[in-house]
């Protein structure tokens, strides 16, 4: 059995999506206490306030992290599972967690299993060569930790049907920061912030809980998207709205998420429902103005919260309202 | 508000808009902030004794030695020199990700519109919002040392109602975009595009 010398005691995180929580979890294993503040995570993901992937990678970022703090993070394709794998056990060897990228569709623990293609990060903790078994612990998606076999693994590891994925495994090397406490005083490098809209409270001082919004039109649409959906199969010109409902059907939570305007947009087209195209305006707004919100949240991390408390309030409150308005009508669309 | 004109634009110096410092020189690296603490290298901007063109349209830079150099949208009211226009231009730059601001556009007669500015990120190269990139900057500078890059400052129009006379701008509390040059286009044939 390779495992690591000391044992990772895993704690649930679903604060941050799944490659950020295992990328700050492992950097919390190897001792940096404050790992949010120095570290932003997992290139590639652009803010996108409807999916809450939220973080800041400013530019120049790995460099100084690496040349000040020794920390060292880097995103590993491999076009063959062999090599990969070779080097995730050589990691393991030298007493290193992984963490993977897998497609959860072949992860027995997991919501998503043979149900639905989607991207999941885990970190690999251990193996038994003897079991052909890998132990993994999964601490975004849920608190999970045990062993699947590696023929398993070797399943999830490949993302050719994921988005970016033409690879059979896909780690991120991180190496331990130096031993230097100066790292966790040292400048701001990068911020990785909550997830869900509603889990921002306390973040910045002086902004109150309430004034959060986000989560009520996450639930109109998440209940609303079914409804057209439906609405668009039965639609008795048939041709492009069903056509559009088997393109719904096709897309993961996130996508629909993402893609919901465009959605509402096209649907309001294809069904003849002005309605619809108004709506997606509308949505487009709500979506902008979350992406204002966010971002002044997030400069107000990074660059002292006093100065822009005030500004945050006020603009909550604009998007407040408009979310209102939009769950509001999204409630009516649909006669 | 100082202009220069030039053909049909009209440049707008924004010398006294300014209120944010993000180039500096390597010997002076701390006294900016563009992002997170990081500047731009004074010595790789655009020089600002001759315009700077893009997509046919001449901008005024701001010059790297003034006290503040760039303009951060936060509620501001912009008196312009009054006219009718057919087009605003920007060049400028979200310091975290790609936003948009509205922008109120102050007519007379008649009520103000409403339109949206938008800027991509400085630090990456995908232009959001109809941006065209303005120019590239190969160094960031940060507080102990240069790191190569790839940076962009973004172009951005904005349509103007050109039967009434502009006189002003409301902006949007948006405080991560930087507006760096502002030119204002008139109707009509004539001048270089």
């Amino acid at each position: 059995m390779i495992s690591l010398p000391r044992g990772m005691e895993v704690t649930f995180d679903d604060r941050v999506e799944c490659a950020t929580a295992a990328i700050l979890h492992v950097l919390k294993w190897y001792g940096v206490e404050h790992p949010e503040l120095v570290f932003g995570c997992a290139p590639g993901f652009e803010f996108d306030p409807a999916e809450g992937l939220i973080q800041f990678w400013p530019p120049g970022w790995a460099p100084l992290a690496r040349e000040r703090y020794g920390l060292c993070f880097e995103e590993k394709n491999f076009t063959g599972f062999e090599a990969g794998w070779e080097e995730v056990l050589g990691r393991l060897s030298a007493g290193h967690p992984t963490v993977v990228v897998t497609d959860a569709y072949h992860l027995p623990f997991y919501s998503a299993y043979h149900t639905n293609h989607t991207g999941h990060c885990l970190i690999v903790t251990g193996y038994d060569p003897a079991a052909r078994r890998v132990e993994v612990a999964d601490i975004s998606a849920m608190l999970w930790k045990g062993f699947i076999d590696l023929d398993q693994m070797r399943l999830a590891l490949n993302l050719e049907l994921l988005p970016r994925g033409q690879v059979e495994l896909r780690y991120f090397d991180i190496r331990p920061p130096r031993t230097d406490p100066a790292y966790n005083k040292g400048d701001l490098l990068g911020v990785v912030l909550p997830r869900a809209l509603g889990s921002l409270k306390g973040d910045v001082p002086g902004i109150p809980p309430h004034c959060l919004t986000g989560s009520k039109a996450t639930g109109a649409y998440a209940s609303f998207l079914p409804q057209l959906m439906e609405r668009c199969q039965e639609d008795p010109r048939g041709g492009a709205a069903a056509v559009l409902a088997n393109r719904f059907a096709g897309l993961n939570v996130a996508e629909r998420r993402m893609w919901f305007s465009e959605i509402l947009r096209k649907a309001g087209e294809l069904l003849g429902l002005d309605e619809l195209k108004a709506m997606a305006e509308l949505w487009v707004e709500l979506h902008e103005e979350w992406r204002v919100v966010f971002n002044m949240h997030l400069k107000a991390l990074a660059a002292g919260p006093a100065a822009l408390t005030p500004r945050i309030l006020k603009r909550l409150e604009g998007a407040a309202r408009l979310e209102a308005q939009a769950v509001e009508r999204l409630e009516e669309a649909l006669p | 508000m100082k202009a220069a004109y030039l053909g049909r634009f009209v440049m707008l110096v924004l010398d006294e808009e300014m209120n944010s410092k993000a180039m500096t020189r390597p010997e002076a690296r701390d006294e900016g902030d563009f992002a997170v603490g990081h500047t731009l290298p004074a010595e790789h901007m655009p020089p600002p004794d001759s315009p700077l063109w893009v997509e046919g349209v001449p901008f005024h830079m701001p010059d790297p030695s003034w006290p503040k150099d760039n303009l951060i949208l936060e509620g501001q009211r912009l008196a312009l020199p009054p006219g009718r226009r057919v087009r605003a231009h920007f060049i400028g730059a979200s310091d975290i990700n790609p936003c948009r601001a509205r922008v109120e556009l102050l007519y007379r007669p008649g009520p103000p519109a409403v339109a949206r500015l938008g800027f991509s990120y400085f630090g990456g190269r995908t232009a959001h919002y109809g941006n065209r990139p303005a120019f590239n900057i190969p160094l960031l500078r940060t507080r102990t040392r240069d790191l190569k890059a790839d940076l962009s400052l973004w172009y951005q129009g904005l349509d103007l109602d050109p039967t009434r006379e502009l006189c002003g701008m409301g902006l949007d509390d948006v405080p991560m975009l930087h507006v760096f040059a502002l030119t204002l286009e008139n109707p009509g044939e004539g001048g270089p595009r």
